[in-house]
């Protein structure tokens, strides 16, 4: 994530209070940068940061896909047979086949075997620039029919069913929904946690007038491609800027289509909406990308989503309900 | 007896032109009334400067507040126009990309365009865009949302 100019340098240190009268935090999870930003009137704010870092770190123990002994993978080994979960893997699964209904199936998990055979099976160093994992075979399967996992409450226990599945984006929106409810309970009214691009924020932020959220030019410019002001909910952005990877002579990202099962959002960069929570925003940020710039205008309207979008040739788009908290765009 | 009539006459004739002088003076004084003096002057090649002095010596202030609301609206309006001037030049350019993308896509035999006898199509004239200031800066942000699931 690129750091804009105009944020308080003190904003990037490790814990403290910046310029702008926030206390600051920030530490690595799930394979994201996380930033807490929290207000001036905050009780004891290096304890909450500790509570929102440890609730991260335990999302990723049981949620991750890159550790064969997290529970998530352990109950994509178990496939058909019932597996007991953590309770957070165990909310996320149920949540992720949430989305998968309320999406008519466009937000699928089982997109992960896909991203396996696109050679996105680890960890790869995408930050260090362009990302080679060589040829590929052309296999490109749909995830297939409507999926059904099984849960037993009691037991704290699931069945995910024939294709492992990946809590990647919605696992990171729901540790930032956690973390904010965390917050709220402690009777912080003025926070933003930033995780690898994707946000929850609450309050009228530092200035009384609202948070300020750049929103990245995915083509990697300076300057965002529009500033919104915000004061409750969240926001997320579905974008390939980063997670995009040569598979032989193919240029691949990890947004798949689970209807065809290869790399969809044609004509799309990036896609951000904004949501009352985090985990559905980024569940329909990456929706509305795979819609592709053909459709994802009127698949925004008919679901009333505040979105906006990048193409790949620069033009930006974006909803009335989402022109409403724009203050700023580079057009 | 001529005498009698004459005096007669006299009085006739000052009864009748009595109402009438009456009428005249009031209407007169009317007129003066309704009337605003033309005070322009009848020659069109004298230069404005020439007479700055005096009418500069009859400025009230609040005329020179008014001067400066008014000045300060053209600045606002020349403002916006520059910056609308930007967003069409910026329009025009993403239309003729969306255009160019279109007629590349479209692949097949060339498109014939005629009007009515089939005579010239004349091409559009080429629009100037005025140069403009440059786009304001994006204000201060807290955070910035994008490439998600960044490492």
């Amino acid at each position: 994530m690129s750091s804009p100019a105009a944020v308080p340098s003190a904003a990037f240190a490790e814990t403290g209070l910046s310029v702008d009268g926030l206390w600051h935090g920030t530490f690595r999870s799930m394979a994201s940068p996380v930033r807490v930003q929290l207000g001036p009137d905050t009780d004891e704010p290096e304890v909450l940061h500790r509570q929102v870092r440890a609730l991260f770190g335990e999302v990723d123990r049981q949620c991750t896909r890159f550790d064969p002994d997290s529970d998530l993978m352990r109950a994509n080994a178990a496939a058909k047979d019932w597996y007991a979960v953590g309770e957070l893997c165990f909310t996320a699964l149920r949540e992720a086949e949430r989305a998968h209904r309320r999406t008519d199936g466009w937000f699928d998990p089982r997109v992960l075997r896909t991203l396996v055979e696109l050679g996105y099976g680890s960890t790869l160093p995408f930050a260090d620039g362009r990302v080679d994992v060589g040829p590929r075979p052309e296999r490109f399967r749909p995830a297939g029919k409507q999926w059904r996992p099984k849960f037993d409450g009691a037991g704290q226990r699931v069945r995910v069913g024939g294709k492992p599945v990946d809590l990647g984006g919605i696992g990171k929106g729901l540790a930032l929904r956690w973390a904010a409810d965390a917050l709220r309970r402690a009777r912080c009214a003025t926070f933003l946690i930033d995780a690898g691009g994707d946000c929850v924020f609450s309050g009228a932020g530092p200035g009384g007038e609202g948070w300020y959220i750049g929103v990245e030019d995915p083509a990697g410019g300076d300057d965002p491609v529009a500033v919104l002001r915000v004061d409750e909910g969240a926001c997320a952005t579905s974008s390939t800027r980063l997670l995009s990877w040569r598979a032989g002579e193919r240029t691949v990202h990890h947004l798949i289509d689970p209807h065809t099962g290869r790399p969809g959002g044609a004509g799309l960069r990036s896609v951000t909406v904004l949501g009352s929570k985090p985990d559905r925003a980024e569940v329909w940020s990456k929706v509305l990308f795979l819609h592709g710039a053909d459709q994802i205008a009127k698949a925004a309207r008919e679901r009333g989503l505040a979105a906006l979008w990048v193409h790949t040739d620069g033009r930006v788009g974006m909803t009335s309900a989402m022109r409403t908290s724009v203050i700023w765009d580079r057009l | 007896m001529p005498e009698q009539r004459g005096r007669a006459v006299r009085w006739n004739s000052a009864i009748v032109l009595f109402p009438g002088t009456a009428a005249l003076f009031g209407a007169t004084v009317a007129w003066a009334a309704a009337t605003v003096p033309d005070t322009s002057t009848s020659s069109t090649s004298q230069p404005p400067a020439a007479a700055s002095a005096s009418v500069a010596g009859r400025t009230t202030g609040a005329q020179a507040v008014t001067r400066k609301q008014l000045a300060h609206e053209v600045a606002t309006h020349r403002k916006n126009v520059r910056h609308l001037a930007h967003r069409l030049a910026k329009l025009r350019a993403q239309a003729a990309r969306v255009e160019a993308s279109a007629r590349g896509s479209v692949a097949g035999a060339p498109v014939n365009v005629s009007s009515g006898g089939g005579g010239q199509v004349a091409a559009p004239p080429p629009v100037q865009v005025q140069p403009v200031a440059p786009a304001p800066a994006p204000p201060p942000v807290n955070t910035n949302t994008g490439a998600s699931g960044a490492p």
